[in-house]
């Protein structure tokens, strides 16, 4: 088990090393921001000053290796826009993302699991027609349009919650409802067929030819063996979230870190794009970490295959 | 069973420990009291050190915690702020006498000292202030007494006073004290309004400084909010979230009236828009009769008419109405197809193709302008191909890099009103953004630029904006307007250069 972990993070490591190669080299690709952060009318003279003051004179390996030295010292750099470090402004956004993507994805979870499992367990019948239109509809809908509408109707026809903005609870519903919609149909229509698969297997027909009742197979031994890749979904859905919240952000005016990176990146902002991408990647990473350790939970098999390997 | 839960709870507890507890946010309400109101613009400041930044939106935000030597009322005329007066000593010497009795809002007194401290913070080497060619002119300041500074200019420069405007004070001590980095997040200006508090991308708080020196402000206490998204500031402000937003696009002006609680206002913005023609590429372009048949190919009227549905006003030449210097007495181009063919037919250029860059979403209705004007460019005999460069960052290297397309759209607008920053920066040889190159012209701008008698000087650029206008480096369109969504509960009209002071809303 910890060897597992251990080579696991080593693992992590080397992903987050191949992110920041990437990200750096992008950024660079896409060109000098000293003259996105000077006025239009400025002088080649000062760009020169403001080029030689944010270190860009140096050779791009120069300045990867620097990135890198302070990036493992937690140092990201000052924000070339905000004249902030990187990640004080992180910390200050990514709550609000978080509380977002786990918002939706709560609220997905809620709604999509039973949901799924109601659609298996009543196949072909009105409720399942129903779950399958609305898993359609949840993954037809682009964020933008429907959160749209959500303004639309639940902000400006009832006046129910607020229409933008992050003003306590009420505030969260509509972005985390159309942020989750996705998720909430992918995990449906897995739920739904990871039930269906569990269901045809010859031990639950065992289980009932024995006589164990139909709550406890249903929820005791199919539900728990439809769940393996639930989790997988669950996990990678957190990282789809996460990066699906930019949009989202944007609509509803939620100061969270989507906005922030959005924004970065017009800006050419080299600095704050690459914390923000480090801070992105290690999070996936960590989510991917932890639902692979969920697996040991459900599936002890996982580790002994995996250790042996 | 109970593993089935444990499962759940397990899902439940990650859940919970990466929300970091964000679910306790703060909950202060957003309804506001009576006397308080909420500003909603498309991006957040940059800065609360005003000195650090040249953004728009920025310094609106900025301008009620700051006060600045002059200021511009309603009708855009210079006025006293923290300067009561100044005089020219000599053609390089302006003398300024300062008000006396104010403080900052750390109680630290405002004199002269504030004011060699705030200019010379700005040229410090290591400062990266974007505010730097503001003042490029200025040599040095001089403290003659506590109250009376004296700024001596490298050249004689006509542009001082209008350069006041935008000398921002700040607090010598409390700077020091704190750092640039503190004195950002927690700014101390002279201004109306007091800095409360200010939440990256969310908010940005002031109250009412009641011993402002031009009295108590009606408004108690501003919320700054950015919100990027068009539909959700509409419905910001429909739904009594937000009293006061700013970009309303004309095709929405339908949808606002529909609301009874709010209604619309505008006025002609100094932001002009036009299409420069890149003379400097040479080919047809660089033939001054080409560019007069562009000029006279398109019916601008009709695309303001059509497109921004009467939201802009025409300009005759490279400067909008609003703007000192501005010549009513120049003519429009007509729009005349049968001149333009005869002019391209004179210059033996009958069969000319163009590209056409404009941007997406940076000025009301770009794309569509742009669309309409290589519509009817084509039409009338100049083939014109529309290239939409999306990504702002892209565009502005295009253009800086003089390596735009045959015609590129772009807008104008520089706090100052000074009229120089309209005509220097755009259309003298070798300036960052001009693709356009003509002697006569540059001589006109630097004598006007240089004049010191007021009169001579309008009459400088009188003769240099019909100059400018014959010879055509622009297809010359409109100036925009600013359309705004108001809360019929506040009182309260537009200015014309883009800003919001809060000490002219009402109730």
């Amino acid at each position: 088990m910890v060897g597992y972990v251990l080579r696991r993070l080593l693992q992590s490591v080397l992903v987050l090393l191949g992110v920041s190669v990437i990200v750096f080299g992008l950024l660079h690709l896409t060109g000098d921001p000293t003259r996105l952060l000077l006025p239009l009318e400025a002088r080649e003279e000062d760009v020169r000053q403001l080029r030689a003051l944010l270190g860009l004179d140096d050779p791009l390996w120069v300045q990867y290796l620097r990135f890198l030295w302070r990036a493992v010292r937690g140092d990201f750099g000052v924000s070339f826009k905000h004249q902030v470090p990187a990640l004080t402004l992180i910390r200050q956004t990514l709550p609000a993302t978080l509380e977002l993507t786990a918002a939706g994805l709560g609220l997905a979870l809620v709604v999509a699991v039973p949901a799924g499992i109601v659609a298996a367990l009543r196949r072909n019948s009105l409720l399942d027609a129903v779950c399958s239109v609305g898993v359609l509809l949840g993954q037809a809908m682009p964020v933008y349009w429907l959160g749209l509408l959500l303004i639309l109707v639940f902000a400006v026809k009832l006046g129910w919650f607020p229409a933008a903005g992050r003003d306590g609870l009420l505030s969260l519903v509509l972005p985390a409802v159309a942020l989750g919609a996705f998720s909430m149909a992918r995990i449906a229509r897995m739920a739904r067929s990871g039930m269906l698969e569990v269901l045809a297997q010859d031990y639950v027909r065992t289980a009932r030819a024995a006589g164990v009742s139909a709550f406890v197979v249903t929820y005791k031994y199919a539900l728990k063996n439809a769940a393996i890749p639930l989790v997988t979904i669950v996990g990678l859905e957190f990282g789809v979230l996460l990066g699906g919240a930019v949009i989202t952000e944007t609509i509803f005016a939620w100061p969270g870190v989507g906005r922030l990176a959005v924004d970065a990146i017009f800006s050419r902002d080299y600095p704050l794009v690459q914390a923000i991408v480090a801070m992105l990647a290690t999070l996936f990473v960590l989510i991917t970490l932890v639902m692979d350790l969920v697996y040991t939970y459900l599936d002890p098999r996982i580790v002994f295959v995996r250790a042996k390997a | 069973m109970l593993s089935t839960f444990r499962f759940v709870a397990a899902i439940m507890a990650m859940v919970a420990a990466l929300a970091g507890g964000g679910l306790a946010a703060p909950a202060e309400a957003w309804a506001a009291g009576e006397r308080d109101v909420t500003i909603a613009q498309g991006i957040d400041a940059e800065f609360l050190d005003v000195q650090m930044t040249n953004n728009i939106v920025t310094l609106i935000i900025n301008t009620s915690i700051y006060d600045t030597l002059l200021t511009r009322d309603k009708q855009l005329q210079l006025v006293p702020a923290l300067a009561t007066s100044y005089k020219l000593v000599s053609d390089k010497v302006w003398e300024v006498k300062l008000r006396q009795g104010v403080k900052f809002h750390n109680g630290e007194p405002f004199d002269a000292n504030a004011v060699k401290f705030s200019f010379e913070r700005i040229n410090r080497g290591d400062f990266k202030s974007p505010q730097k060619g503001w003042f490029a002119p200025i040599e040095a300041v001089e403290i003659v007494d506590p109250y009376t500074v004296r700024f001596h200019t490298k050249v004689p420069d006509p542009a001082m006073p209008a350069r006041m405007t935008l000398m921002y004070q700040l607090a010598p001590k409390y700077v020091a004290q704190v750092g640039d980095a503190q004195a950002n997040l927690k700014p101390v200006g002279t201004g109306p309004f007091k800095f409360v508090e200010w939440t990256k991308n969310d908010r940005i708080v002031v109250e009412a400084n009641d011993a402002h020196w031009s009295g108590k402000p009606a408004v108690r206490r501003a919320t700054w909010r950015p919100i990027p998204e068009l539909g959700a500031r509409i419905a910001a402000l429909q739904t009594g979230q937000a009293d006061l937003i700013v970009n309303v696009p004309p095709d929405q002006l339908q949808a606002l009236a529909a609301t009874k609680t709010v209604r619309v206002e505008k006025t002609p913005s100094c932001r002009i828009i036009y299409f420069g023609i890149a003379q400097i590429k040479g080919g047809p372009l660089a033939d001054r009769r080409v560019r007069q048949a562009i000029n006279h190919a398109v019916d601008v009227q009709g695309i303001i008419d059509s497109v921004l549905l009467g939201n802009g006003k025409r300009i005759n030449s490279s400067m909008p109405p609003n703007v000192w210097g501005y010549d009513p007495s120049i003519p429009f181009y007509d729009y005349n197809p049968k001149k333009a063919k005869e002019l391209l037919a004179a210059a033996g250029q009958t069969n000319i193709q163009l590209t056409l860059q404009a941007p997406n979403g940076r000025w009301a209705m770009d794309k569509d302008i742009a669309q309409a004007v290589a519509g009817q460019l084509t039409e009338n005999g100049i083939k014109t191909n529309v290239k939409i460069i999306g990504e702002w960052g892209s565009y502005v290297r295009s253009v800086l890099d003089h390596k735009t397309e045959d015609i590129f759209m772009n807008g104008w607008c520089l706090p100052s009103l000074e009229p120089d920053h309209w005509v220097t920066p755009n259309l003298h040889t070798g300036e960052p953004v001009s693709q356009y190159s003509n002697p006569e012209v540059d001589k006109l701008m630097e004598q006007a630029r240089a004049e010191m008698n007021v009169e001579k000087r309008k009459q400088l650029y009188s003769q240099l904006l019909r100059l400018i206008r014959d010879d055509a480096p622009w297809l010359f369109m409109y100036s925009q307007m600013d359309i705004y969504g108001v809360n019929n509960r506040i009182k309260w009209t537009p200015r014309g250069d883009e800003s919001i002071r809060l000490t002219e809303i009402g109730f």
